[in-house]
């Protein structure tokens, strides 16, 4: 088999287009739909990695298979780096390695989530004392009417 | 790694199972509805639901699509706290248990949640109330209708409009014959298949996947789904708790249950349904926990929780979702259909547009609103709107808003109509205004508290206390004659 130019390569099209250059996509839930492009539009086999540096230098395979879409989940946060490869005897035809994608994972700042958990629980609480306690006093009143006849 | 493309039944199998089960339904429907011998027979069951009938037609209607389908996907992105979230939605059961008992108290003639609202905070806020409860119903409805069909054809290939219109037609149709009766019988039937269901995906499960090397794959390429300090994790628990205490609280599904129980094991029941349906959630979401270590490709979040079964369990798992699905989809859009065409009725057409009508009247037109409601969303349904749980959160916020204006009208003399309407409106524009800018998982959450916040400055005002005596508006007719 000969080899293809870059334009046959897979190319990643989701959560955004991934092309050489491209700003950092970013994402505060680190979970998400990656989504990629085959050449031709022909299903393929391909390697699905994940990586902390742009080398990808011990990059861990997240899929390996013939579909066009995995979610991924469970990040941490920082940078991480993601490319999908064309497999098995296609892979040895390369000659220019895809573009990668790189995602930001920036979850919210842990200083609010605290003071939106914090008035979560008072907010909670709140509701509690007024339905548990609303609950007992209206009781007691029945009870004390029941009494009087 | 597998591909998870490939069907779990072939179609013709998934016809059958939607023939036996949907011609089942409707003819317990037809069967329950003989005992409809008029609009309150037809619309709360005879106010004499027992204990049984009654924790499983909560706990049933509780058990949405969502549950199934959600709860997995919470437990995908958040990890174990997702699965944690999930499940404080039944805190709103729990405590809803002694607020029946109060509103059994307060209106032991009353047929809405609305007829609460008109009474006790007048026509301005009661318009405001409709609109959300109009809006969050619609959108409850057409988010299962659409999961019904997505379910259908994940699992057999059954093309989604076909899937989702029959569950539909079915739900429509044994709602129309049996009113209340059929959903509260159709209900506790549907509890044990879901409950039972969930126990075998869930023994499945632990007995096919070694937790320590789910533990070890999570620990390794997931981490943040064990992080105890997962931001959106945390903040989607309280976000949850407080979107289900504004769906509860509000929605006429409960108000018409708390009507439909006999008065003294109204709280029972609603505490009861709470305890089973609390580990449903954690049984579901548990399994998506496992798809990555498994190495199932997941393509789509929603559907998750019924991939990983039917991956674990084969096509008898398949099966097994098929039908829960199936229940758990019945046994709230009958409950929905059911308590949505009541609103409609007795607070638009009854206590508005024709106070006159009579028994008659409300029963043939309470069948053409069911109709309707399964129309509307049968047309909403249709185009498959975008993601599943899109429209639902966005509902979130404005139930929220609904939680403090219903508890301080429930139990506050000095509650009054001002605070109410000023509660609602701005911890919805608030709320909205979050989950456009911080994120779904904080909109509920800040909807509740500028609602709280708004309900407090108000009733601090002095002003002339509630006659709750208000509220028995029957009492108050015959006082009037």
């Amino acid at each position: 088999m000969g080899e293809v130019d870059s334009q046959e390569m897979t190319r990643i099209v989701a959560p955004v287009d991934a092309y050489v250059g491209m700003e950092p996509y970013v994402n505060d839930s680190g979970a998400f739909l990656l989504i990629w492009e085959y050449p031709d539009a022909q299903p393929l086999p391909v390697v699905v990695e994940r990586a902390d540096n742009d080398a990808f230098d011990n990059a861990a395979v997240l899929y390996r298979g013939g579909d066009d879409r995995t979610y991924v989940s469970g990040l941490p946060a920082g940078r991480h780096y993601f490319r999908v490869r064309l497999a098995g005897e296609f892979d040895s035809v390369f000659k220019d390695i895809p573009a990668p994608l790189v995602v930001d994972i920036a979850y919210q700042p842990l200083a609010r989530v605290f003071t939106l958990m914090m008035l979560g629980a008072l907010t909670f609480l709140a509701t509690v004392v007024i339905i548990v306690g609303g609950t007992m006093c209206f009781k007691r009143q029945r009870e004390r009417e029941d009494a009087r006849g | 790694m597998d591909n998870l493309q490939g069907l779990a039944l072939d179609r013709n199998t998934g016809w059958i199972l939607l023939a036996i089960f949907g011609v089942a339904w409707v003819a317990l429907g037809i069967f329950w509805g003989r005992k409809a011998k008029n609009h309150e027979g037809f619309s709360l069951a005879g106010r004499n639901v027992g204990m049984a009938l009654g924790a499983a037609t909560t706990m049933a209607t509780w058990v949405t699509s969502n549950t199934i389908m959600l709860a997995p996907k919470f437990a995908l992105e958040m990890g174990v706290w997702g699965m944690l979230a999930y499940s404080t939605a039944s805190f709103g059961l729990f405590l809803f248990a002694p607020m029946a008992w109060r509103i059994r108290r307060l209106l032991p003639k009353g047929y809405t949640s609305g007829d609460f609202i008109r009474l006790r905070y007048g026509r301005r806020v009661w318009v405001l109330f409709l609109l959300v409860s109009g809006i969050y119903s619609i959108a409850w409805l057409v988010t299962m209708a659409m999961a019904g069909g997505v379910v259908l054809q994940t699992l057999s290939g059954i093309e989604y409009r076909f899937g989702m219109s029959v569950i539909l037609l079915v739900c429509v149709l044994y709602t129309l014959f049996g009113g209340l009766y059929a959903v509260i019988g159709t209900d506790f039937i549907q509890s044990l298949i879901i409950l039972f269901g969930v126990v075998i995906v869930g023994i499945a499960a632990i007995w096919q996947v070694d937790l320590s090397s789910v533990h070890t794959h999570l620990m390794t390429e997931q981490p943040a789904l064990l992080d105890v300090l997962m931001p959106v994790a945390l903040l989607a628990l309280f976000n949850n708790l407080f979107f289900g205490f504004g769906e509860i609280f509000h929605n006429n599904v409960w108000w018409t249950r708390a009507f439909a129980l006999r008065g003294e094991i109204s709280h029972k029941a609603f505490f009861l349904s709470g305890a089973l349906w609390f580990p449903i959630p954690i049984a579901a979401g548990f399994i998506a926990l496992c798809a990555a270590p498994l190495g199932i490709n997941v393509i789509d979040a929603d559907g998750v929780g019924p991939l990983v079964a039917s991956h674990l369990l084969g096509s008898v798992g398949a099966i097994v979702v098929f039908v829960v699905v199936f229940c758990s989809l019945a046994s709230s859009i009958d409950s929905l259909l059911a308590a949505t065409s009541e609103l409609f009725i007795r607070d638009v057409y009854h206590k508005w547009l024709r106070p006159q009508a009579g028994e008659v009247e409300l029963r043939r037109l309470g069948s053409v609103v069911i109709i309707l409601l399964g129309l509307i969303t049968w047309l909403l349904s249709l185009p498959r709107l975008g993601e599943l749980n899109l429209v639902l959160f966005l509902s979130g916020p404005l139930v929220a808003s609904v939680i403090f204006p219903v508890l301080s009208g429930l139990y506050w003399a000095r509650a009054g109509r001002e605070g109410a309407f000023w509660a609602i409106l701005s911890g919805s524009i608030v709320g909205l205004y979050t989950y456009f800018t911080i994120g779904w998982y904080a909109a509920s959450l800040v909807s509740a508290v500028v609602s709280l916040l708004v309900v407090l400055v108000f009733a601090a005002f002095p002003r002339k206390p509630f006659d709750w005596q208000t509220l028995d508006e029957a009492q108050q007719q015959q006082s009037a004659k």
